[in-house]
């Protein structure tokens, strides 16, 4: 039986990623070992072209490793068949991109459904849950306007809605708040915090933002495909205007 | 699905329209060109059809009167009489004739007939009468509307005044118009010649069919005899030689260009909404999703197109019949079924081109 206290939701071991082939290759991420478990909020930071959007897909299994031992919900990664990696993330990871990605033909709650059908729920449960989601979002008044219609800050909590719409145990994020004001930046990680705290989800952020830190129950620095020792976040944010 | 398929088409108005009309054109076009085929067929034959008889004697080697002309001696009329098992005969005679009013001229196909012969004229007379003696003709509907005549007017053919009794139905092969006259008239009109184009025969109940046609070709040198039903086919056959290619060349060509225009479209769509299709592959959208609603979209583009396509059918079939009254378009169930069928399935196929996009499309594009 699964201890959904401390269940491992992804966990890298000596993982490496290279592209290209030859001379053209290059090495994205080079023997990273992590874990993200239920419960925790992982943040990964580093300056851009580290290779943090590299783990971000390795760790929802868009992208193989060139090597090392990648564990998907506690099974190998290699053990996943196309159809299950597709299944695994309608059903169990969420998706928050910097650019929001929302669908523009759909409307907000079209948007959400969508999203609910690929995890196999029907139409008819999708909507409620939609809507459900919206109105404690306290976006409800949202549901029929189209992403072009919404601000940055109604797009992203969208985009926060849609990526818990399938009940994930792991919510990946790409750099969520890079286009949003500090007000914004605070209470979509306040109301991601409170979504992780209450369904016991792990969520695992990639970001330049400072502003986040504090919500972090882990901080992974990534720097040229490796990842710096384990520091405290206080050494973060001292030394966070040597980097940016 | 459906309900995405149809926000996605809608997303872009003035492509989906074009795209929806280029549907409609084709549906259109097609619907046109074979309800013209079967007008046209239709009309060609329909005086055979309607001069129902148990033999057709012509020339020797003419197989047809569609496109091949056909003479034979008058006197080859007292042969027939004279042999037993046959009921009755019809001399015609068909020459092609200039018919002039004041104002305009068109070309005819004159037949000539004797009105006291059960067979030879035409199918219906629709407005006004049959001729009943020399100089009266009996035209065609439609060449008389394009020509502006009515019963009662005179024109001229061969330097010949010829009243105009009445209008005849059935009598329009497209591209040439039937024309009536008695056979003595059409024999002046060509010179007084005593030829005729085809004897038309009857037989006796009680005369096997196929021993008459032998018994006839034996007794009329250089002739050819077919019974009604292989006359109506090579005639049909003819008629569809020099037709039924064009028709089919028009269509294909339509078609490909269809597939061409509509591909390229849905490519477009597909591009451009490259990373909507790349964040559904990322949420987890199955496998047959996105060529499910590549397929959805081509099958909404193809029933709003055929709608549109056979509902505008009636109201330019019409608009073109103002221009020119001797087109007539004959539309059956069956091939109206077949156009729908034709163009829904060229819209399917042209969305399994663009299909072979999505695979080049990978969710890990969503974090770039």
């Amino acid at each position: 039986m699964t201890n959904l206290e401390n269940e491992t939701l992804v966990e890298m071991r000596h993982i490496c990623k290279e592209f290209g082939r030859g001379r053209q290759t290059t090495v994205a991420v080079a023997d990273v070992s992590f874990a993200v478990r239920s419960g925790e909020t992982a943040v990964l930071i580093g300056p851009s072209g580290s290779g943090k959007t590299t783990l971000l897909t390795l760790a929802a299994g868009l992208t193989s490793p060139s090597a090392g031992e990648l564990y998907l919900f506690a099974k190998p990664f290699d053990a996943y068949q196309p159809r299950e990696l597709q299944k695994l993330r309608s059903r169990n990871i969420g998706f928050i991109f910097q650019t929001f990605r929302l669908l523009d033909p759909l409307t907000v709650l079209e948007n959400l459904i969508l999203t609910g059908k690929f995890a196999g729920v029907s139409r008819v449960e999708a909507s409620a849950d939609a809507a459900r989601l919206l109105s404690k979002l306290r976006i409800e008044n949202l549901a029929d306007a189209y992403p072009f219609q919404l601000s940055q800050g109604e797009k992203q909590r969208v985009a926060a809605a849609r990526a818990m719409i399938n009940g994930p145990r792991l919510i990946i994020a790409d750099e969520p708040t890079a286009n949003l004001e500090s007000k914004q930046a605070l209470s979509l990680f306040e109301l991601l915090r409170e979504y992780v705290k209450q369904s016991r989800c792990g969520l695992l952020v990639a970001t330049h933002d400072q502003r986040i830190l504090s919500f972090a129950d882990r901080i992974l620095r990534i720097e040229d495909g490796l990842l710096a020792p384990r520091v405290s976040l206080e050494y973060y944010n001292q030394a966070w205007n040597l980097y940016y | 699905m459906i309900r995405c398929a149809w926000k996605y088409l809608r997303f872009r108005p003035s492509r989906s329209l074009l795209i929806i009309s280029s549907v409609a054109l084709c549906t259109l076009l097609m619907t046109f060109l074979i309800s013209v085929y079967r007008g046209v067929s239709d009309g060609t034959l329909d005086y055979i059809l309607q001069n129902r008889c148990d033999l057709w004697v012509l020339q020797e080697n003419a197989t047809n009167i569609v496109r091949g002309s056909s003479i034979l001696p008058a006197r080859q009329g007292n042969v027939l009489s004279q042999l037993p098992g046959i009921d009755s005969f019809s001399p015609i005679l068909l020459s092609l004739s200039v018919v002039q009013t004041p104002a305009s001229e068109g070309t005819v196909y004159l037949v000539g007939y004797d009105r006291r012969k059960p067979q030879g004229g035409p199918p219906r007379v629709v407005t006004g009468r049959a001729i009943e003696k020399d100089y009266e003709i009996v035209l065609d509907n439609c060449f008389a509307a394009k020509h502006r005549i009515v019963p009662g007017d005179t024109v001229i053919c061969n330097r010949q005044k010829l009243n105009v009794v009445g209008l005849s139905e059935g009598t329009n092969a497209f591209v040439i118009q039937y024309a009536f006259v008695t056979l003595t008239m059409a024999q002046r009109l060509v010179g007084d010649l005593k030829i005729v184009s085809a004897l038309l025969v009857n037989a006796d109940e009680t005369v096997p069919i196929r021993k008459l046609s032998n018994e006839i070709a034996g007794r009329i040198r250089k002739s050819s005899v077919f019974t009604h039903e292989q006359f109506v086919a090579a005639n049909r056959r003819e008629m569809q030689s020099g037709f039924l290619p064009f028709i089919i060349a028009v269509c294909v060509i339509s078609v490909v260009v269809l597939v061409i225009i509509l591909s390229s479209l849905l490519s477009l769509m597909i591009m451009e909404r490259r990373a909507d299709f790349a964040v559904m592959k990322t949420l987890g959208a199955s496998a047959g999703f996105l060529p499910g609603l590549i397929l959805l979209v081509a099958s909404l583009v193809a029933s709003a197109g055929i709608a549109a396509g056979l509902l505008l059918f009636a109201p330019v079939t019409s608009l073109i019949r103002l221009i020119a009254p001797e087109l007539r378009t004959v539309t059956t169930l069956f091939e109206l079924a077949l156009v729908i069928a034709t163009v829904a399935a060229t819209c399917l196929l042209s969305g399994l081109f663009p299909m072979q996009k999505l695979r080049t499309i990978y969710p890990a594009e969503t974090f770039q």
